[in-house]
């Protein structure tokens, strides 16, 4: 089975592409998977619904979260995921075009572990992705497997 | 003079019924319009018209006309547009001060919460209406008629005229400070749901010049190129729209700050726009000011910013930072820059007003409309001082009470 590396959490559709573009670009993550609203990430996450098959104990090492998104907004997904002992050790990176404090305060309170404004220059977007891949993919030491479950 | 014969309306009266006329004899009214926009002109006629007002009308845009018309013509009123190709409804209004011509002017301003209006009102103007507001035009035109009848009648020293001209300013303060604040929630959403679109033209135009380079002919790739500019261009206006939107919309957190720590920050984090520039700053000792250090941050940095921008074609720059000369808390910036036409000196602080060509000079022109919105918010001035390739200075005087 492929293990999931990276949740990204995006309904917008070029962003995701473009997301998925600098992901694959810098050789970050061979699996990402896409939930497109608030709903089907906590499906994935909780491995309910349309996941009712998957492992809770396989979790992704690093969520990307965009903060507008349908159905369950980013910040109650946020909250959901760090009060689940399955989750809340996943590292969430909010990924948003929001500039607003409201929502950087909100976040951190809720137990976001990084706060990134989506940049309009897609050169440094890219460069931000790498940079994310590598520190939390690579040189941050995750919870090791099955200590939460 | 021919009035339409109907009481006073009260301040707080509700809009009156569309059917009912609200000059009932059907009277000729004599009018001036200054506007150059034959759509507005026609709505302003129609909003006229429906309520009863027959009209004999002239209309002008520039200044000679409109010297013209009230030289020759006699007028119950005057409507102005306020902003016009070269000049402002308060020009007029100047105009018609000095020449001792008490022809009430009405201004119809963009419903786009000028500052611009408040200024008006300190310089007296007590009717204006907004353009998004247009309905209430034939009742504020017998208002001003009525009023004038009463001048010629009472004179002008009249007690309970001066009571009703102060409650109407209150009015239409709070009528513009509610427009002012809904405009900024909308330009902060509309500039932020912009740049989701552009974050994406940056994106794959991006894509295909990387992936796609050894395909492309050198034009293509100019062209590109051309594209990504266009963009960061675009991305630079929203990002200064929402400087500006947030500086209105925010709460002031006023505290006694050191400018001079947060001119340090300021000079830092312009050092890049510095690279390979000859610039010698002159700084002296501010002394303290009452402000939002996060705000006025956001004026020295425009402020600064401007005068490296304005000197760069100045072999050696001088920029200079010192206290106001008349020791009233606040600070001048001073540059040996290009300068500007004293005669623009009232339209530097509006919203994409630029005075430079843009291929010689960058900029979106929010820099100081913005710097404007956060003096007034701190009820504090701010003006600037120039003639053209003669440098320029502004001053920012703050309030410390």
């Amino acid at each position: 089975m492929t293990e999931t590396q990276i949740l990204l959490i995006e309904d917008d559709p070029l962003d995701m592409e473009l997301a998925l573009f600098a992901l694959q670009e810098n050789k970050i993550a061979n699996h990402v998977q896409v939930a497109r609203d608030g709903e089907e990430a906590l499906d994935f996450l909780f491995c309910q619904g349309k996941y009712s098959s998957r492992d809770k104990a396989h979790q992704p090492h690093l969520v990307l979260l965009d903060l507008k998104i349908p159905k369950i907004d980013g910040l109650e997904v946020l909250r959901q995921l760090k009060n689940n002992e399955y989750t809340k050790a996943i590292p969430v990176v909010i990924l948003t075009s929001s500039v607003l404090d409201r929502d950087v305060i909100c976040g951190y309170k809720l137990g976001a572990n990084s706060y990134i404004q989506k940049p309009v220059d897609f050169k440094q977007f890219k460069e931000i992705i790498k940079e994310l891949g590598l520190y939390w993919l690579k040189f941050n030491r995750g919870v090791p497997e099955d200590a939460f479950t | 003079m021919r009035l339409p014969k109907f009481n006073k309306p009260k301040m707080d009266q509700s809009l009156p019924d569309k059917n009912k006329d609200l000059n009932p004899d059907r009277n000729l009214l004599h009018v001036l319009f200054i506007e150059d926009e034959p759509n507005d002109l026609e709505l302003i006629l129609y909003n006229l018209n429906e309520s009863g007002y027959e009209l004999e009308y002239d209309c002008v845009d520039q200044e000679p006309d409109f010297l013209d018309c009230i030289e020759t013509n006699t007028y119950d009123i005057i409507i102005a547009d306020f902003q016009l190709p070269g000049w402002t409804g308060l020009d007029a209004y100047k105009m018609l001060k000095e020449m001792d011509d008490d022809t009430p002017l009405l201004l119809v301003t963009g419903a786009v919460g000028d500052e611009r209006a408040v200024d008006c009102l300190k310089e007296g103007i007590s009717d204006y209406i907004l353009k998004d507001n247009l309905i209430k035009l034939p009742l504020e035109v017998s208002r001003i008629l009525h009023e004038k009848q009463l001048r010629d009648n009472h004179g002008q020293g009249d007690k309970q005229q001066t009571g009703n001209d102060n409650q109407h300013i209150a009015k239409c303060k709070a009528e513009l400070e509610a427009v002012n604040k809904e405009f900024d929630a909308f330009t902060y959403s509309v500039s932020h749901d912009l740049q989701a679109p552009i974050r994406h033209i940056n994106g794959f135009n991006n894509i295909v010049l990387s992936k796609y380079a050894d395909q492309l002919p050198d034009e293509a790739k100019e062209y590109l190129q051309k594209i990504n500019d266009s963009v960061a261009n675009m991305n630079n206006l929203i990002s200064g729209l929402l400087i500006l939107s947030r500086a209105g919309r925010r709460e002031m957190n006023v505290n006694l700050v050191d400018p001079n720590t947060i001119l340090n920050e300021v000079m830092q984090e312009l050092e890049p726009d510095m690279e390979g520039r000859d610039i010698e700053w002159k700084i002296d000792k501010l002394p303290d000011i009452k402000c939002d250090p996060d705000m006025i941050k956001i004026v020295i940095t425009n402020l600064l910013s401007n005068a490296v921008k304005f000197t760069g074609k100045k072999k050696h720059a001088v920029i200079g930072v010192s206290p106001l000369p008349n020791g009233k808390p606040g600070f001048v910036v001073k540059d040996n820059g290009i300068g500007f036409d004293m005669k623009d000196n009232d339209k530097i602080f509006n919203v994409f007003q630029r005075l430079h060509q843009k291929e010689d000079y960058e900029g979106t022109g929010v820099g100081l409309a913005t710097v404007y919105r956060i003096i007034a918010k701190h009820k504090g001035h701010v003006w600037g001082e120039s003639q053209v390739d003669n440098g320029a200075t502004f001053y920012v005087e703050l309030n410390n009470g």
